[in-house]
């Protein structure tokens, strides 16, 4: 079960590698912050993964819950800021 | 739960005639049903989170859940738009429960469509946007339809402007399925007793170039 | 019991993790930023779902599955709502979407 675990992590880790191209490159500011929201769902579930390995989900589930919180709240907050930005363009 | 809804229409109106009547049961419920659920939810939201049965930890958990309604209460005297009070009309809970279920079938089947779609060596995408009005009866149920349109397959709630929706679609056949009508009648007969599903959907516009706009 | 739950869960982990690499995959293949939000806001979100809720079969009835029930909920309605603000802020901004390559334009 424990390399099964390790295997899944490592392929996660890769998934988590692959938006940071579009968060390096993205044309738009938008690109980017989309890329940033897929990076945290993963690291979401790998706080899950890790706390599983460890044998302490019960203590990773809280940090896990609050960083579910935090990132939909970045997200909102950080197209509350471009919508003022715009305005302020025009 | 339909069928005693309407049987006890008529108690509801008695009781407003005689405010202390001794047959309240069903329309206490009724008439505070919102406060009910509210008082659940947040009370198993408090038990899971917390994990305790201490009556310390009971108690601050009665205090805090009080003060969430006394604010949340506030909150339904703000008008969201226009001045259109949210939730004026109640919810048909054993709708709502078929609804979710329905909603979690179309999650599993959106993305697995769209995973298809980009697994696909060639693409196969025809980006559009979809303009349509549909008149849903309260504020509520217009978030729950822009919502499900996003969790739908192969569609994204871009705006919604009072009854005008705004919705990139990514292929034909999604954009068809979503002009039929059908979801939107499913939102609005979580509220409605019943609705054709012709009149969900009107004033169809696609745009599928950059000169439309 | 036990190896039922352990495959169950062991399928719904792998299927998770197949839908979030999808959705990697898909938010750096598709051509425009509206496309991306459709692979961010679904393929995602399927993806977190089964993962959470193959931990949760796995962990059996236990408070930690109760919070992990939490999670799902929560995400499976903020998820949405978080591409469809970024969605609509870029159509506002004035960002024109990509329309393909039809036969019909010229």
């Amino acid at each position: 079960m424990q390399t099964f675990f390790i295997t899944i992590a490592l392929v996660l880790c890769i998934a988590l590698l692959i938006p940071f191209y579009r968060v390096y490159k993205g044309p738009t500011v938008f690109d980017r912050l989309l890329g940033a929201a897929a990076v945290g769902a993963k690291i979401l579930t790998l706080i899950l993964l890790f706390g599983l390995m460890f044998d302490r989900l019960d203590m990773f589930i809280d940090i896990s819950l609050g960083y579910a919180i935090l990132n939909f709240v970045g997200v909102i907050a950080m197209a509350k800021y471009f919508r003022s930005s715009a305005r302020a363009a025009k | 739960m339909c069928k005693v809804v309407l049987a006890t229409q008529p108690f509801l109106f008695f009781n407003r005639v005689f405010p202390f009547s001794t047959m309240n049961k069903t329309s206490l419920w009724l008439r505070h049903r919102g406060l009910i659920l509210q008082i659940v939810l947040l009370s198993a939201i408090w038990l899971i989170l917390s994990g305790k049965t201490d009556p310390i930890y009971i108690f601050w958990g009665v205090i805090s859940i009080a003060f969430v309604i006394w604010l949340s209460g506030k909150l339904h005297s703000i008008p969201l738009s226009k001045d259109e009070p949210c939730g004026s009309t109640r919810i048909i809970i054993p709708r709502l429960i078929t609804y979710l279920f329905w909603l979690v079938w179309q999650i599993i089947k959106s993305g697995v469509y769209v995973a298809y779609l980009v697994l696909h060596p060639k693409m196969p995408i025809e980006p559009m946007i979809v303009r349509f009005t549909s008149k849903q009866p309260n504020v509520l149920a217009r978030v729950i339809l822009g919502n499900s349109i996003t969790l739908t397959p192969g569609t994204l709630t871009l705006d919604i402007d009072d009854n005008l929706f705004t919705v990139h679609a990514l292929t034909q056949e999604v954009e068809e399925e979503l002009v039929s009508g059908d979801m939107e009648a499913r939102v609005a007969r979580l509220y409605m007793r019943e609705c054709e599903r012709e009149d969900m959907c009107c004033d169809i516009e696609l745009i599928t170039s950059g000169r439309g706009r | 019991m036990s190896f039922l739950q352990d495959a169950l869960a062991i399928l719904l982990v792998l299927g998770g993790t197949f839908f979030m690499l999808v959705g990697s995959i898909g938010i750096n293949r598709l051509p425009d930023f509206f496309t991306r939000a459709h692979a961010s806001g679904k393929v995602d979100t399927l993806g977190i779902l089964m993962f959470l809720s193959g931990l949760a079969v796995f962990e059996g009835f236990t408070l930690t599955s109760a919070k992990l029930l939490l999670i799902i909920v929560f995400v499976a309605f903020t998820s949405p709502v978080a591409a469809h603000a970024l969605a609509r802020r870029a159509l506002l901004y004035g960002m024109k979407p990509w329309y393909g390559n039809r036969k019909n334009e010229g």
